[in-house]
């Protein structure tokens, strides 16, 4: 329990989360602070390359080992059951309707980058080590909870809309070939292909600025957050809970999965942490072209402004405790 | 001649061009970014994902053209926020 108390402690005054914590306040408090929308998405590109280059050098050096694949088959089935146990929690439970409920598992199956970056970085400052390959797994989990949640949807809700073929390529495009997982996996083939060599090139850009560049992004992430307080009303009391209970039951299942195929500990906290995470860049997206009848207030603001500040907050360490009981 | 107005949900800017092209309009004119409030609520223009962000097209064309494509996107936008609308216009 000390640990857990000193590992919060830590993170909360890690300049990163108290720098996400600003960006929140100012914005409550109606301050002029604003950074430019063309920085932000900049930002969101530099930590998708930084963070698929670092994976693939590493890979580089550790090679194709067994547990590229026990990490494959632990992310295809976290990205296939997470979205369905959300999907009939939300359903079943909490008698959400099957549009909103399938907008919503397909965030909480999906991933959140940031949440894993900043997770990456608490683990490097804890010297816990993680393999490289995680960032290819959490390209690998961003589709499938988006495809599966909208085919529950389809399956329940008979009447909705017939997709035009032309609609159907755009959200394939959207799901499979959006910014993120490009950025990612070819962050990571060139990662893997340049190998320390390269990364001796490029170290001043991708490493040495990657966490004040990071203080800057939660700064906004903060304030993205901050904006959509008012919004906190219509989410209501139960969803409000859902977003933040479910990430701590999907990371529990995460790691006893992750420990029982003997997974390294910092692996079992990434693979917790992308569990626990939501997305909110692909699978809006996504879900707007898909389930237009789902409300994008709940599923925007229960990612941005409840998972993702509470993953910041009081997650990482906490998946970081867990994993070391279990 | 019309003007076709339309402003609708960045996620709906690939099926709506679409429907021009299948009414055989191939000039417009895309304003990006465009933010307001509506029926549906404030449209914020950013939030690192383009769901909250609104396009405008503005098309200037035969009527029959402008109508036809007006009632497609009218069917297409049935659950998104947005605008359709049709003006007289003349062209200098």
């Amino acid at each position: 329990m000390t640990e857990l108390l000193s590992g919060s402690l830590n993170n909360l005054t890690s300049p990163m989360v108290l720098f996400f914590i600003l960006g929140f306040v100012a914005t409550v408090l109606k301050s002029d602070l604003e950074i430019p929308n063309a920085i932000g998405k900049t930002l969101s590109i530099y930590f998708m390359m930084a963070i698929g280059f670092k994976g693939g050098v590493e890979l580089s050096k550790t090679g194709f080992t067994g547990g590229v694949m026990i990490s494959t088959v632990i992310a295809v089935i976290l990205g296939i059951i997470i979205p369905v146990l959300s999907f009939f929690v939300l359903f079943k439970w909490l008698k959400l309707d099957v549009t909103n409920s399938g907008a919503i598992a397909a965030h909480y199956g999906s991933v959140s980058v940031v949440t894993f970056v900043t997770a990456s970085t608490f683990l490097e400052q804890a010297a816990v080590h993680f393999n490289g390959y995680m960032v290819g797994m959490m390209a690998l989990m961003e589709s499938p909870a988006i495809f599966v949640s909208i085919l529950l949807v389809r399956y329940l809700k008979k009447s909705t809309t017939d997709t035009a073929k032309g609609d159907l390529q755009d959200l394939i495009k959207e799901s499979l070939f959006n910014a993120s997982i490009v950025l990612l996996t070819g962050g990571l083939i060139i990662g893997y292909i340049s190998g320390e060599k390269g990364m001796e090139m490029v170290k001043p850009f991708f490493v040495q600025p990657f966490n004040g560049v990071l203080a800057l992004f939660l700064l906004e992430m903060g304030m993205l957050a901050g904006k959509r307080i008012g919004e906190f009303k219509e989410v209501g009391l139960v969803l409000f809970f859902f977003a933040i209970i479910m990430p701590v039951v999907n990371a529990i299942i995460a790691i006893i999965l992750a420990s029982s195929l003997g997974l390294s500990e910092g692996d079992r906290v990434l693979f917790a942490v992308l569990s626990a995470s939501a997305s909110y860049i692909a699978a809006p997206a996504a879900v707007r072209m898909a389930i237009p009848e789902a409300n994008p207030s709940y599923y925007i603001t229960m990612s941005l402004a409840i998972t993702f500040p509470f993953n910041i907050i009081f997650g990482i360490p906490f998946y970081f405790y867990i994993s070391q009981l279990i | 001649m019309k003007k076709l107005e339309i402003i609708l949900e960045s996620v709906k800017l690939n099926p709506a061009l679409r429907i021009l092209k299948e009414c055989e309009i191939s000039g417009y004119t895309l304003i990006h970014g465009v933010a307001g409030t509506g029926k549906h609520g404030r449209q914020q223009g950013f939030e690192l994902t383009d769901v909250t962000t609104n396009v405008m097209i503005i098309v200037v064309e035969e009527p029959e053209k402008i109508y036809k494509a007006a009632e497609k996107l009218k069917t297409m936008l049935k659950n998104y926020s947005g605008m359709v609308l049709i003006s007289d216009v003349e062209v200098f």
